[in-house]
């Protein structure tokens, strides 16, 4: 690859990242409940996206990225990061410091925790069904499940976290 | 009900307060995603440029084709060596048993020295 395209993949590159990065480190935020282990999950997905960043169609950038980072925080917990969350909820890194005089905040922590509470799969349902709006086939087409897997991981998951 | 659950869950989701230090530079993400794929190539590129030459190498000592420096440090390839045997030769096609000591050499029809 020669110079120019090089540049000319870095500088697309970069415009993916400034536009998609915000939606893509909140939704390693709630998979992961950690500032840093989100930020280090974002980096590790953008940069196999990188790699592939020619046999990436653009408008399915941010999906490849997504999967990429649901595989990526399987294996992490896989190799024991499970104790991640415990950890994390005893420093008191999980939680966004919330405003003193926010009723709502409060609520919105108690959803959050709730949510880091949960396996990993239903965490991962829960987040791409109501975050980031996919229906359930879209869900199971992106984790590489059946829908009916999605539908049983979500409904224990919507009771565990209201 | 249970849209009610869904409605909240997903406008809580949608309100979480981010965390603020949860950002990333998009430069730094390109330039360190740039210098790891630069890396991984170029270990692709050398990997593949040592199995090329070790599979050329070995190519070239079953041919016998290695220069002379490669073939006095290593031994020739059995096939590649002249084979001296002649039909003219006196005793060729024939065992020297003089020579061969103590050696076993099956018998016809036999397969078991105990069953007759």
């Amino acid at each position: 690859m020669g110079a120019g395209a090089r540049r000319q993949r870095d500088a697309e590159f970069t415009a993916f990242v400034e536009q998609a990065g915000p939606e893509l480190l909140r939704f390693a935020w709630f998979l992961t409940g950690e500032v840093h282990a989100a930020q280090d999950l974002v980096q590790g997905a953008l940069l196999r996206t990188y790699r592939a960043w020619r046999r990436v169609d653009p408008p399915r950038a941010v999906p490849y990225t997504r999967r990429v980072m649901v595989n990526l925080s399987r294996q992490e917990w896989r190799r024991g990061g499970a104790g991640r969350v415990l950890l994390g909820e005893r420093t008191g890194e999980l939680l966004a410091p919330a405003p003193d005089h926010a009723d709502a905040a409060g609520e919105q922590d108690r959803l959050v925790r709730g949510l880091r509470q949960l396996p990993l799969r239903q965490r991962t349902v829960v987040v791409l069904r109501y975050y980031c709006d996919l229906s359930e086939q879209q869900c199971a087409d992106e984790l590489g499940i059946c829908s009916g897997a999605v539908k049983s991981a979500g409904s224990p998951a919507c009771g565990n976290t209201s | 009900m249970s849209t009610d659950i869904e409605q909240q869950l997903r406008q809580g989701l949608a309100e979480a307060t981010t965390p603020v230090d949860l950002v990333l530079d998009p430069a730094e993400v390109t330039r360190l995603s740039a210098r790891s794929y630069g890396r991984r190539r170029t270990r692709r590129v050398l990997a593949g440029g040592m199995a090329s030459l070790a599979v050329l190498t070995a190519g070239a000592w079953a041919g016998g084709w290695l220069p002379g420096d490669a073939q006095s440090a290593l031994p020739a390839s059995p096939w590649t060596c002249p084979i001296t045997r002649s039909g003219d030769e006196m005793g060729a096609g024939t065992i020297a048993t003089d020579q061969v000591d103590g050696a076993m050499l099956p018998r016809r029809g036999r397969r078991h020295r105990g069953r007759r």
